[in-house]
């Protein structure tokens, strides 16, 4: 079972504190929904867990390791923004590279791109892609590794509806899958059909919850009712 | 690691731009110097003739020489028939100048050199004041020139040369002038903005096992690509040599100077060149830490190079390192080869530390 483990975790950008003194253990497997508002910080830990930044004090650990590349190569699959992209390289290009890098066949790339219904434009460049497109791609390469922790970063942001749709049924198919998902994001309606588990960034901690009714009456109870405290 | 090299290399259209202004340099390059290889004749042709036709004057106005010369006026009529030899010799060496009878010009003009320390030593003064040079120099010229002539080499009058391999090694030397190497890297750099820093680095990081291959590669590549430009420059600028320089033969062992060959100068400029690649590609990731706005980095990297080109010689690190490399034999400060070892020092460890942190733009 994968274990991920913040403890009196701060972290600040130039004395800007996003964590101070965040400590948080995930070990159930499912999807979790990050919430909080823009520029409170849900990327940042995305990045401290894969070790592409480093916390002022406390202990990031992944599975009690601390995240060194090899360990987070090995452990985490991170469904970055699709700004990341080569836009010369196709889709293809991008899912033969990370399955070459992973060991992954010829065969895990076809059941991704259906998975993610890819086929009518994997061949392109990603540059003359849509952005459902290209993040539906983004996606698919973090699903590739096939590793015991996902992080999505906002994949419903800006999406069509069939997107939308598509990402929502991964979504509740990961729920069984036995990794831990991570899934930042502001669409609360959308997050709301898939998990009642949340992560909930508040201030400068982080809130783990199991919130039973709407999520955006809690998430208006947590932040605007703070805001106006 | 040769995928993370494929995902940098598929970019045809750069490679081509590339290439293109590569070519266009070694034309250039081999353009100026036909250029100025033809005024130095010219001029060089016409000072010959000058001096012919002042000699000639002089010697039809000397009076006829005696059958019995007296003693003490022997050494005048040695000089005159010696200037009557040099008329000949600077003539002929004239006419094959005009013509580019290369081979030719260095026969007359090393004759015309023996000619010229035989009038010194038999009327000192005279040689002299005919080339407005020193003894030793005149000597060392001779020296140089009966070398060349006897190996079935042509003399390179001044630094111009047309010979396929001189104007290869003057074009790797232009390619090694600090503010080129950091002009061309910037340019690759810019146009290659995810060798140093985008998103698409955050993705190479967590894509790739071991992150410092991420680094060899950039490195690499960004070498690579600086190699390959001043490959085809140079090849281009020695196929313009074998079009416009063919009555010149010159080996790699042509006399530069005393000390110096040309093939130990190509060897020297070749053990330059990759660790000034070396450095200027870490001079633009060193960028990509200092300076966040692209615009910024390109700015700060045309102050480095316009700085490398433009300080004097012993205040130039650069220009220092380059004299050191390709002149050995001279005496000259090695502080800057310490500079240049600090700053590559540090570079490197901005690089590692920058392995340790991404970089890029943030949706969040």
């Amino acid at each position: 079972m994968t274990e991920i483990s913040l403890y009196q975790m701060s972290f600040a950008y130039r004395h800007h504190p996003v964590y101070e003194k965040a400590s948080l253990t995930l070990t159930q497997p499912g999807v979790y929904g990050l919430v909080g508002p823009n520029g409170s910080g849900k990327s940042t830990l995305f990045d401290l867990l894969c070790g592409l930044l480093r916390p002022q004090t406390g202990t990031i650990t992944l599975d009690g390791a601390a995240p060194s590349a090899g360990v987070v190569f090995n452990t985490i699959a991170y469904g970055q923004d699709a700004g990341v992209l080569y836009p010369r390289l196709s889709g293809a290009d991008h899912l033969r590279f990370v399955a070459k890098q992973h060991g992954r066949d010829a065969a895990a790339i076809a059941a991704v791109s259906a998975q993610l219904d890819l086929a009518a434009f994997v061949a392109q460049p990603v540059g003359s892609l849509s952005m459902g497109q290209k993040q539906r791609v983004a996606i698919a390469l973090a699903l590739l590794p096939q590793t015991p922790v996902l992080l999505l970063d906002e994949p419903l942001n800006g999406l069509d509806p069939d997107s939308v749709i598509i990402i929502r049924k991964l979504l509740v198919g990961l729920q069984d899958s036995g990794r831990i998902v991570l899934v930042s994001s502001h669409n609360l309606a959308e997050l709301e059909k898939v998990t009642n588990h949340y992560l909930f960034k508040v201030g400068t901690a982080l809130q783990e919850e199991v919130v039973t009714t709407a999520a955006e009456a809690r998430y208006e109870e947590l932040f605007h009712r703070a805001a106006t405290e | 690691m040769l995928d993370l090299w494929w995902c940098r290399l598929r970019r045809s259209r750069l490679l081509v731009a590339l290439a293109a202004v590569a070519m266009l340099l070694g034309s250039g390059v081999a353009g100026v110097t036909y250029w100025r290889k033809a005024q130095e004749e010219q001029a060089l042709a016409a000072r010959l003739n000058r001096q012919v036709e002042d000699l000639a004057q002089e010697v039809a106005q000397a009076p006829a020489k005696p059958k019995q010369p007296k003693a003490a006026e022997r050494p005048y009529w040695q000089a005159l028939a010696l200037k009557k030899r040099l008329v000949t010799d600077q003539h002929h060496a004239a006419s094959a100048l005009e013509v580019r009878d290369y081979r030719g010009f260095t026969r007359n003009y090393a004759a015309a050199l023996t000619t010229t320390l035989a009038l010194e030593k038999v009327q000192p003064g005279s040689g002299l004041a005919l080339t407005q040079t020193t003894l030793a120099a005149l000597k060392s010229r001779r020296r140089r020139a009966l070398k060349v002539a006897a190996s079935g080499q042509t003399l390179i009058w001044s630094t111009w040369s047309l010979a396929p391999r001189a104007l290869a090694a003057r074009c790797l030397a232009f390619l090694a002038w600090a503010p080129v190497v950091v002009f061309v890297a910037i340019g690759a750099g810019a146009l290659w903005r995810e060798l140093f820093d985008t998103p698409a680095w955050r993705f190479q990081l967590l894509t790739t096992r071991r992150r410092l291959h991420l680094q060899a590669v950039d490195l690499g590549v960004g070498v690579s690509l600086l190699t390959g430009f001043a490959a085809v420059a140079v090849g281009v600028a020695a196929l313009w040599g074998l079009v416009l320089g063919g009555g010149e033969v010159v080996s790699w062992r042509y006399p530069l100077s005393n000390d110096l060959t040309l093939g130990h100068q190509w060897l020297t400029q070749l053990a330059y060149w990759l660790p000034l690649a070396v450095l200027a590609v870490s001079w633009c990731q060193l960028g990509t830490l200092a300076v966040r706005q692209l615009s910024g980095r390109l700015a700060l990297l045309l102050a480095v190079a316009a700085a490398a080109g433009v300080v004097p010689g012993d205040a130039n690190p650069l220009g220092q390192l380059q004299g050191i490399v390709l002149a050995p034999a001279r005496t000259a400060a090695r502080w800057p080869v310490v500079v240049l070892l600090g700053l590559a020092a540090l570079v490197a460890a901005g690089s590692l530390w920058r392995l340790r942190t991404a970089r890029g733009s943030r949706t969040a």
